[in-house]
């Protein structure tokens, strides 16, 4: 029992340290000069989102690649290895070093903060979800490639809402508050969020973030948005074929949120978003549209790292092993 | 005044009210006797919901002899626009992580000089397009 609690906690030690180390390089990265063009927004949101699941995808590897030789051994797979290096602590259940007060002190909080913000996350998800119902159910439902729910109320509703059962959420007044090229610009900007997956990018994101500091998550699922905002609006532009449309839009709809919402302000990325945004959009030519890459990307990048460390899995068994004895 | 905000109805609420907002001036008996079939409740249980409603604010009643007899507050189609708005203003606080992508992100900050501003700026382009 006391091993596989050390275990345990050795394992969340190992996940927030790796998590913590691997966020500070890859908010370094984004710092970098990059030099991808603003033009680029696909890319950008591309990058972003593959550099934003890389800390919890290298953590989960890295915490993989350490427990594998213990599990391993615990479920006959391969013989105990513990005896080839006994002169420092054992990340193991079956020859446990015991409970290091830092290690247990350390996994503990570590634990705890990530079941505390992941019961969040999912709380808050499943409530989008129940509030997202409800207002459905008052909606009217017109069918398409994409369904989209006209419900009522004040005009601020436009989102591209589900992760498999995609469809769009417009307020039903949006029809007479915006011109019908600009509704169609709206419209398509949501549609292009859909067909690049964006809900359940931003998801996913919010999940790897669970594993980084708060603050750096919220740069890594920021950076994601800004840019599939500016490619979904690349689409939107194409749909339209008018850059001051979909600008217009944007206006309007951040003027009727503003006069119709009682929702208290937040920092966020909005206003200096929204002026980049339109400012791209007057100057943008209409270029073809661009698949999403970013799942496959990350996928991809994920099934990578999980493979190289599970082959280099006994170094880094040792190299945990090692650190953790030194800290603790 | 705080604007009033409105939870979405249980199943046996929104029952009730469909009657009460049909014909109003109903007693509990009366919204009993007309919920049939698998819709038909015990008349406390009506009585009980009537009076949670009330306390709600979605039911107004007067005393009709022994009896309550009640009025909805709001009309069927009021009652669903505040209600939306309401949700509207969660959903909108949510945008982001729970699966969901907005045109506009309203939980962030963007005030009036900036719109007239941008306004003005697409206004121009159009201008000198032309």
């Amino acid at each position: 029992m006391i091993a596989a609690l050390a275990f345990l906690l050795e394992c969340a030690a190992v996940a927030a340290a790796v998590g913590v180390l691997a966020s500070l390089l890859v908010a370094g990265v984004f710092l970098l000069p990059w030099g991808v063009p603003r033009s680029r927004p696909a890319l950008r949101a591309e990058g972003a989102f593959v550099l934003g699941t890389l800390p919890a995808v290298v953590a989960l590897a890295v915490v993989a690649a350490a427990a594998a030789p213990s599990l391993s051994a615990v479920l006959g797979w391969s013989r105990d290895h513990c005896g080839s290096h006994g002169h420092h602590l054992h990340l193991c259940i079956l020859h446990s070093s015991g409970l290091r007060p830092v290690l247990a002190v350390v996994g503990a909080l570590s634990l705890a903060v990530f079941s505390f913000r992941a019961g969040g996350l999912v709380w808050r998800v499943m409530r989008t979800r129940s509030r997202l119902a409800a207002l459905e159910a008052l909606g009217s439902w017109r069918p398409g490639l994409f369904p989209v729910v006209a419900v009522p109320g004040a005009p601020r509703l436009c989102h591209a809402a589900g992760v498999l059962h995609r469809r769009i959420l417009i307020s039903a007044s949006l029809e007479g508050a915006l011109a019908p090229l600009e509704l169609r610009g709206a419209l398509a900007h949501e549609e292009a969020h859909l067909r690049r997956r964006d809900p359940l990018a931003a998801l996913l994101l919010s999940f790897a973030g669970l594993l980084v500091p708060p603050p750096l998550a919220r740069v890594f699922l920021s950076a994601y948005q800004t840019a599939a905002e500016e490619a979904c609006d690349a689409e939107a532009v194409l749909a339209v074929g008018d850059g001051t449309v979909v600008a217009g839009a944007l206006v309007k709809m951040a003027s009727l949120q503003r006069r119709a919402s009682s929702v208290a302000g937040v920092p966020a990325f909005g206003q200096v978003a929204l002026e980049q945004r339109v400012r791209q959009l007057l100057d943008a030519e209409v270029r073809p549209a661009v698949p999403s890459r970013a799942l496959l990307f990350a996928t991809g990048v994920g099934a990578g790292v999980l493979c190289v460390a599970l082959l280099h899995a006994a170094v880094l068994h040792h190299a945990v092993e090692t650190a953790l004895h030194f800290f603790s | 005044m705080k604007k009033r905000t409105w939870e979405p109805l249980g199943t046996l609420e929104a029952a009730v009210m469909k009657v009460v907002w049909t014909q109003a001036h109903v007693t509990a008996r009366e919204v009993c006797d007309r919920m049939t079939g698998r819709k038909e409740r015990a008349y406390t249980t009506i009585m009980t919901t009537m009076d949670r409603l009330h306390r709600k604010g979605l039911l107004v009643r007067e005393k009709d002899g022994l009896a309550w007899r009640y009025t909805p507050a709001l009309s069927q189609p009021e009652f669903e626009k505040a209600l939306a708005d309401g949700i509207a203003t969660d959903i909108l606080q949510s945008h982001g992580e729970a699966a969901l992508a907005a045109f506009v992100d309203a939980a962030a900050e963007v005030d009036e000089s900036l719109l007239d501003r941008l306004a003005q700026l697409i206004a121009e382009r159009r201008r000198g397009r032309r």
